[in-house]
């Protein structure tokens, strides 16, 4: 399981849902910023980081690599009001699945950014997504909306490497139970959607207003603090290769550790995505 | 009491005519117990002084109540329950804020909460309706695809048929004997699991269901149990909270 490689003919696929309910609007601690701005720079940064590392020759287009999507629920922008929509703007406003290359080519804008390690340090970075926030969290409906784009990407792609979903959150499920399926089910339906390489798999970050201790892809659901231990259950175990490449990033990962991420801040939440989002540790092949 | 528009609107004009006609009488002796006019400029000042008070009385009646904005409600559509049955609804909701440039649409002040919070799916992979997302999870894959396995939860569906557990392993029966049409996949009458237990008993077949601890027998040739799906899947056993309650994610 979960050994396939990333190629041009078995592309992967990479879904963030990013929590975009009202109470993303509350100052991330330590950086002088919302958790909907940081979100919006992580997200930011790690598309930019996907477009580099599928850039192989110089001058030459990024290579289908990856088919992304990020989902926001709460707060819409296409259609003003609560739901779950795509969180691209610009050119790739609505869509779903964008395949890298088409990604790379259609960024709403190119912005100086503040560094995400370093407030002090800006770059100029291309923006895809946007901080918004307002409304509720209806964390099931994005997992509903953004399956049928699994669904449908696996159909496709039978024998790549199992799509990566990624849960953005900072609170409280609002719509569980939604269609009377409670939210651990939601994630049940879309961790059943599998393809020759194993299950989809759905990882957590949780991001706190608040300065606590972080913790990073857990072993045990036991001492974690709320919601921790509900996160831990509804999150799928690290891979293999994706735990090697934690341990080199410094992490202390265990055989069971999940790919689950509490109280993340800024930096850990950009290194928790890009060792989410990398896929075995190999060259890519053409 | 509660009557009917029409009967309410005779009342209304009743009572407003009635009050008009005591107020006019009592100008009329405050008019005469002040001033001494000709009688025609009396009736003249009363009719006209009955008039507008009526027609002022009418329409303070009658008039609409002004409107107030109001919390949107729950989402209807989700078929949720407000209240105390979705005790994690706790955020308020308050309208959209965006830091989007100026000429972004989430500048624009449509996104004011004008209407009830509703689902907004413009996706292309949700149904066209924009009500409610495509149930992909009862979707069956379009070719080479396995049944769903064992582990899988009620109602996913497998994308890419592909048993993990290690009897995947074993070699597959031969199927020449496999009759489609007589072949049922069994699930649990209760809550819709696929995780059974089964053993034979004569006439026919004793079942479990590992999930919820539904006991039943089935005899080939009946009717199988009607399936009745309910709340609870992955929560606590139907047995500990009688199927009214679901573990709630978390707090």
């Amino acid at each position: 399981m979960y050994q396939q490689f990333v190629s041009r003919a078995d592309p992967g696929c990479i879904v963030i849902l990013l929590d975009r309910s009202d109470s993303m609007k509350l100052p991330w601690s330590g950086t002088g910023a919302t958790m909907a701005q940081g979100a919006a720079l992580v997200l930011n940064n790690l598309l930019l980081d996907l477009c580099l590392t599928a850039t192989k020759e110089v001058h030459e287009p990024v290579r289908h690599y990856f088919d992304v999507g990020v989902f926001g629920y709460g707060a819409c922008l296409n259609t003003p009001g609560e739901g779950v929509e795509s969180a691209f703007s610009g050119p790739l406003a609505g869509r779903g699945l964008v395949p890298l290359p088409e990604l790379a080519e259609n960024p709403l804008a190119v912005r100086e950014e503040p560094s995400v390690d370093v407030m002090s340090v800006s770059s100029k970075i291309p923006i895809w997504v946007e901080p918004v926030f307002g409304y509720r969290t209806p964390m099931c409906e994005a997992i509903a909306v953004a399956g049928a784009y699994v669904f449908d990407w696996v159909q496709l792609h039978p024998d790549s490497f199992p799509p990566i979903v990624i849960n953005i959150t900072d609170g409280m499920v609002t719509d569980s139970p939604y269609q009377e399926v409670a939210l651990p089910d939601w994630v049940r339906r879309l961790t059943g959607i599998e393809t020759s390489d194993g299950p989809t798999l759905f990882f957590n970050v949780f991001l706190s207003a608040t300065p606590t201790s972080e913790i990073v892809f857990p072993a045990s659901p036991v001492g974690l603090p709320p919601p921790g231990p509900d996160l831990f259950a509804m999150t799928s175990p690290l891979p293999a290769a994706m735990a090697e490449n934690a341990r080199a990033d410094g992490f202390d990962v265990r055989p069971d550790s999940r790919g689950l991420a509490l109280n993340a801040g800024r930096s850990t939440l950009l290194r928790v995505l890009q060792i989410g989002t990398r896929v075995p540790d190999v060259p890519m092949r053409s | 009491m509660v009557l009917p528009k029409d009967d309410k609107q005779q009342v209304i004009l009743l009572v407003t005519l009635l009050c008009g006609g005591v107020g006019s009488l009592l100008a009329f002796g405050l008019y005469r117990q002040f001033w001494h006019v000709g009688t025609w400029w009396t009736v003249l000042a009363l009719v006209a002084g009955a008039a507008v008070g009526t027609g002022l009385a009418f329409y303070v009646l009658t008039a609409e109540p002004r409107q107030t904005w109001q919390a949107p409600p729950s989402r209807p559509s989700t078929g949720r329950p407000a209240g105390p049955a979705n005790p994690y609804g706790v955020e308020a909701v308050q309208p959209p804020r965006h830091h989007a440039p100026a000429n972004h649409p989430a500048a624009m002040p449509a996104q004011q909460p004008t209407e009830p919070a509703k689902i907004v799916l413009p996706l292309a992979g949700a149904d066209a309706a924009g009500s409610l997302p495509r149930q992909w999870w009862n979707e069956r894959p379009p070719t080479g695809t396995a049944p769903p396995t064992g582990t899988a939860p009620p109602g996913a569906r497998q994308a890419k048929g592909r048993d993990l557990s290690p009897t995947r392993r074993t070699p597959a029966p031969p199927l020449s004997s496999y009759d489609a049409a007589s072949a049922l996949i069994a699930q649990c009458p209760r809550c819709g699991d696929f995780r059974l237990d089964v053993s034979t008993v004569s006439p026919g077949y004793a079942f479990r269901c590992t999930e919820c601890g539904n006991r039943w027998e089935w005899t080939p040739g009946t009717p199988w149990p009607s399936v009745v799906v309910r709340r609870n899947l992955g929560g606590r056993s139907v047995a500990e909270d009688g199927g009214t309650q679901q573990r709630e994610p978390w707090r």
